[in-house]
């Protein structure tokens, strides 16, 4: 049986006009990602990275070319589609973790699930799970304001995984955090995809992601300019499952 | 560096930021534009009501000599001043009688004033109301329509004058000879329409000749001989009014025309003329004493709005300087210090302040067509021409200036101390949960419950005659400061406590938000508690403005229910006769007549009663026919049923009495009582009658009175009033008395024509009539009590655009400061919908708590400001009727409008999170 790609884009282009002037983020990108794949994106800043995620995650609209994702092409999505598509398939982790300020990090987590119209039993015990996973259970009653880095952080991925999306995009998530956060952060990434095979594209200035990441691209002025791909194997003997 | 360094930073930053710039104006340049706009309609109607008055005043100056033979050069020395526009002498030569040569006194003769005026008279004779060219040819006269009527001479005739010289004990006569040239028509000019101060001049029994012909007059009549102060010289003076006459300066006015007489005087000095003060002088005294009346009123009235306006600023002020932290972070670390920051802000707001009140001035004369509605002159518009004095522009920028810096002190003061490492960051605690100290509010609430617990007692002490009355009399001079700032403590210390005190009442209310916000209804509850002092100060605004507004609208109904009930009290139904001494069966012809469906006869008599015999106003009536025309309703009743009572009353011996009467005589129903009806009248002879009766009458009801007899009292010293049915007395107790009669017109007739033509009708019967629906228009028309109230409804029009705007602007700074929260929750899968939904469900708990509160307060100090007034308006508990509390559907549509303007408000907001692209909100920092 022939593997379906997850994500495959195509001459993506992405002009920012800010003014008169012209920004050209993205020039004719081709990606492909593949199912329950790690991949890293490179670069120095500027040229392009976020911009392309947020292309993938249905954040933005390119300027031209398409994003098929899972056999649909979400360059033609309506708004309501596209809102569909981030609460139910996508999972962003952010570098400043993006957290509602006056919910506490059970309430953070159980936001999309509201949004996604979930019964109060469903939220609970999904919350509890997801809490327990990124070892924050003790401080569920916190305000963001009243943890430091890299526990804000481990609630933004416990908020990412909240509708169970298969995909994970993470945007310079160590970027705030000290190194040794930084490592339990990517160890938390690895797990994800490991223990339930969820696809993740992480944006990263950090070299010790090329020890997770099945692939690492890097991007120059709005194009791939280089890959560097790691065996696969180990990540093949995980057996895939749900979060919950 | 000195804080004026600080201004053209100020400056460049008022216009970098323009929105900001925008949240903290426009509630300032609301209540600016509504004091400027209402002055300039005062200026402006007041300005065309003076210049039609101006038109009335005759001249400018008067001067007078009694000895001057140099008229010509005096009136060129007198024309050199400067801003006098024209001098007309007339020379007053004395009394003389056209008649026949030889002529002693003793003969009919027409008497005359005799004048001599220029040859340029014609340019001012209108003014003195001279019809038709005056000019008079050298020796000859010209005579007015009123002398040569009486004196029966025609243009061309012959005519002696003879002129009276009293030089000795006899008066001697002189005699000349002329030739009518012509005959001008004179209309008298009316006193009261004219300011003419000095010499009064009769120009309607005048003859006039030329002033070139006084010689010839003088030596003709032998003038000389009465002496050196025989001639009596008038100079008129007409000025540049523009430059000299300023509408509603007075003082400028007066200072100007005081100026020109000492001119005048100077000029007129070598020929022994003397002005007096100017005419205009008098007008434009009591006219200025007016406009500032009225200004003060406005003024007053416009509190409300001001309140508003300054609220809204202090809330904009706020917004800007969250928006600002980081900017003066970095002014700190940069080396401001804290003095520095402060003045820079007050900078700031003193040259929006100068901005703000040249643009109210604009916008207050851009729309002065809508204030002039609330014009106490009520001039049309259409006939206007726009005034604005220097008083409405000092007024509009000081105010401005005034209620900025104001608004922008406190915000400014506390965004001065905060240190440099908490203004730098973007989301900062300490910002967020400004310390709330209850002291103020709680001050303000007990001044409001001590106001009105006072002015209730004062009212209860009153009616109940108690000493402790004239106790807290001694409180007055306070009541009349709290009174009116009563309403805005109350509706302030109220919300900004309940809303500040505990952050329960926000959880409560955005529970009732959940139709908007469905499951999401906690976050709505978490973010306006976030910055409650934010929400609070919205609450506030919406609550002191839908207070003001149902106060407007209850005491506006109220007022109305009231004349209303007034004037059902006088006329009983819809039209009142009052007719001559008739015979009684001239009801049955106003019965008779076309458009009349009823009609009940009365009578004014009056009575004694009671062993100190007092006197009492005795109505007697026809009580089936009253029932039937009238059909008092219960409320005039406060004991008896109002059909049995009046049924009762068809039954001989029985009577129904005011509650005035009751109480100073103690009567129940059911109570006897004896009288003495008195009878007095003219016969047709014009011989006097008086004719006594003696009764014994059971009271069967009580009223405050019955509807159609208030004001009909014989007497003013009536120790109140009774009811009778003419079957109850005798026909010498009314006979030959004056009948009224209370008539109902059929369903549509005109009242006003039913009572025209039956006056036409019956000229010598019906003396006058009074129909309800003209005199409710007349009532409702008076144009003080109208500009009043129009006045009153734009500010409520001008309050509920400043909390629409107050609540956009908020929700919209909200939505902007939230812009990356919105933007992560967006991307964990809400839709643009829900966010605004969630926007919506903060306006919402706002709207509720603030509507809420606005309603209970309005309705509250409706009721007791209405209660107050009734009871000062019928007098210390003496009053028949009291002010009914009116509620009604006009204020149920002013709830709802605001309701609407509030939510419409909010939707616009929310259209910025429709807006919102992702990519770009989530690249600005967040939590």
């Amino acid at each position: 049986m022939v593997e379906i790609p997850r994500i495959v884009t195509k001459d993506l282009i992405r002009v920012y006009r800010t003014g008169k002037s012209e920004v050209i983020a993205l020039r004719g990108l081709d990606l492909t990602i593949e199912d329950k794949e790690v991949v890293a994106i490179k670069g120095p800043s500027g040229c392009g990275k976020t911009t392309l995620l947020n292309l993938i995650g249905g954040l933005d609209r390119p300027t031209a070319g398409s994003i098929v994702v899972d056999r649909a092409n979400i360059v033609y999505f309506t708004d309501p589609e596209l809102v569909k598509y981030r609460r139910e398939r996508v999972g962003f982790v952010f570098q400043f973790f993006n957290l509602v300020p006056t919910l506490t990090a059970k309430e953070n987590v159980q936001l999309p699930m509201r949004l996604a119209g979930k019964t109060s039993e469903q939220r609970k015990k999904r919350t509890n799970d997801l809490l327990e996973l990124v070892k924050m259970h003790d401080r569920a009653s916190h305000k963001p304001d009243e943890l430091s880095g890299g526990e804000q952080q481990r609630i933004a991925i416990a908020v990412a995984l909240a509708n169970d999306p298969p995909l994970i995009l993470a945007d310079e998530p160590t970027g705030e955090l000290d190194t040794e956060t930084g490592k339990q952060m990517l160890d938390l990434f690895h797990s994800l995809n490991t223990q339930f095979g969820k696809t993740v594209i992480i944006v990263t200035h950090d070299e010790r992601i090329s020890a997770v990441a099945h692939r690492t691209l890097e991007i120059e002025d709005g194009a791939i300019v280089g890959m560097t791909r790691r065996e696969r194997g180990a990540l093949k003997a995980a057996k895939p499952k749900s979060v919950a | 560096m000195s804080l004026l360094s600080f201004s053209k930073y100020a400056i460049q930053s008022i216009y970098r930021n323009k929105r900001r710039t925008f949240a903290a104006i426009i509630g300032v340049l609301l209540a600016v534009t509504l004091v400027a706009g209402e002055n300039v309609a005062i200026d402006t109607t007041t300005s065309s009501v003076f210049k039609q008055m101006m038109d009335t005043v005759t001249y400018d100056f008067v001067g007078t000599s009694s000895s001057n033979l140099e008229i010509e050069n005096a009136t060129r020395d007198l024309a050199n001043v400067p801003n006098v526009e024209i001098v007309e002498p007339i020379v007053e030569l004395g009394t003389v009688y056209i008649t026949e040569w030889g002529y002693n006194g003793t003969q009919n003769a027409t008497f005359a004033m005799l004048r001599a005026i220029s040859s340029d008279f014609g340019r001012v004779s209108a003014k003195f109301g001279i019809k038709s060219d005056p000019s008079v040819p050298r020796g000859q006269i010209v005579v007015t329509d009123e002398i040569a009527t009486h004196a029966e001479v025609s243009p061309g005739d012959q005519v002696t004058l003879a002129y009276e010289l009293i030089v000795g004990p006899l008066p001697e006569y002189r005699y000349l000879n002329f030739t009518v040239a012509k005959i001008v028509q004179v209309e008298p000019l009316e006193g009261g329409d004219i300011f003419l101060f000095g010499p009064y001049l009769w120009f309607d029994i005048s003859i006039l000749v030329n002033l070139e012909d006084l010689e010839l007059l003088i030596s003709g009549f032998g003038l000389e001989d009465l002496g050196p102060n025989f001639l009596y010289s008038s100079y008129y003076v007409w000025v540049d009014r523009d430059e000299l006459v300023k509408a509603g300066d007075p003082s400028k006015t007066d200072e100007l025309l005081e100026r020109m007489r000492r001119d005048l005087n100077d000029a007129g000095y070598q020929y022994g003329i003397l002005f007096e003060e100017s005419p205009i002088s008098f007008v434009v005294m009591g006219f200025g004493i007016y406009i500032l009346m009225y200004r003060a009123l406005f003024l007053a009235l416009a509190l409300p709005a001001i309140v508003l306006g300054v609220y809204l600023g202090i809330i904009g002020a706020e917004l800007g300087l969250s928006e600002r932290r980081r900017e003066i972070g970095i002014l700190k670390a940069r080396g401001a210090n804290r003095r520095q920051v402060f003045g820079l802000l007050l900078i700031e707001a003193f040259i929006l302040g100068i901005i703000v009140g040249i643009g109210g001035l604009i916008l207050g004369a851009l729309s002065s067509n809508l204030f002039s509605i609330a014009s106490p002159y009520g001039v049309a518009p259409s006939v206007l021409e726009l005034t604005i004095t220097e008083f409405t522009i000092v007024l509009a920028i000081v105010l401005a200036i005034a209620l900025l810096i104001f608004s922008a002190y406190r915000p400014a003061k506390r965004a001065s101390t905060i240190t440099v490492t908490e203004a730098l960051h973007k989301y900062s605690k300490e910002e967020a949960a400004v310390k709330y100290k209850p002291l103020r509010d709680i001050i303000f609430i007990a001044l409001a419950i001590f106001t009105y617990t006072i002015l209730i007692l004062l009212k209860y002490f009153t009616e109940q005659g108690s000493p402790l009355m004239f106790a807290l009399c001694l409180l007055t001079p306070l009541l009349m400061v709290l009174t009116p700032l009563s309403p805005f403590f109350l509706v302030i210390g109220v919300t900004s406590f309940l809303t500040r005190f505990s952050t329960k009442i926000y959880d409560w209310t955005s529970r009732a938000a959940k139709p908007f916000t469905k499951d999401l209804y906690e976050i709505v509850n978490r973010n306006i508690v976030r910055n409650p002092k934010r929400a609070s100060n919205v609450c506030v605004l919406i609550a002191m403005a839908l207070s003001f507004g149902i106060l407007v609208s209850s005491t506006g109904e109220s007022q109305s229910a009231y004349m209303e009930r007034s004037l059902e009290a006088q006329i009983g139904s819809d039209l009142k006769l009052w007719a001559s001494p008739v015979n009684r069966s001239f009801a049955s012809q106003i019965r008779d007549a076309e458009g009349v469906e009823g009609v009940a006869e009365s009578a004014a008599l009056s009575a004694i009663i009671g062993y100190e015999r007092f006197p009492v106003s005795l109505h007697a009536l026809n009580s089936s026919a009253y029932w039937q025309v009238a059909h008092p309703d219960s409320y005039y009743f406060k004991e008896g049923d109002p059909q049995s009572a009046i049924s009762r009353l068809g039954t001989y011996g029985n009577v129904i009495v005011s509650e005035k009467l009751a109480e100073t005589h103690y009567l129940r129903v059911n109570d006897d009582f004896s009288a003495e009806v008195t009878n007095a009248y003219h016969d047709p002879n014009g011989t006097w009658h008086s004719d006594t009766d003696d009764y014994r009458f059971t009271v069967v009801g009580i009223v405050k009175v019955l509807p159609g007899f208030m004001g009909a009292d014989i007497g003013m010293f009536s120790e109140g009033e009774m009811y009778v049915d003419f079957i109850s007395l005798n026909e010498t107790s009314f006979g030959n008395q004056s009948f009224s009669y209370i008539v109902n017109v059929r369903d549509g007739s005109d009242s006003v024509a039913v009572g025209e033509n039956l006056q036409n009708a019956n000229p010598d019967e019906i003396l006058e009539f009074a129909s309800f629906e003209e005199e409710l228009e007349k009532a409702k028309s008076d144009p003080f009590t109208g500009a009043l109230f129009n006045f009153l409804l734009v500010e409520v029009a001008f309050a509920l655009l400043i909390i629409g705007i107050g609540l956009g602007l908020i929700m919209f700074v909200a939505a902007t400061e939230r812009e990356g929260e919105f933007a992560s929750i967006m991307s964990r899968g809400a839709s643009s919908k829900q966010v605004a939904r969630l926007l919506l469900g903060e306006s919402v708990t706002i709207i509720i708590i603030g509507t809420v509160i606005g309603i209970v307060t309005g309705l509250l100090t409706g009721f007791i400001f209405n209660d107050l007034l009734s009871y000062a308006m019928v007098g210390l508990g003496q009053g028949v009727l009291d002010m009914p509390y009116v509620v009604s559907f006009q204020t149920l549509i002013l709830i709802v409008v605001t309701i609407v303007i509030l939510i419409v408000a909010s939707l616009l907001a929310t259209l910025k999170i429709r807006r919102m692209k992702l990519a770009q909100a989530l690249r600005k920092r967040g939590g």
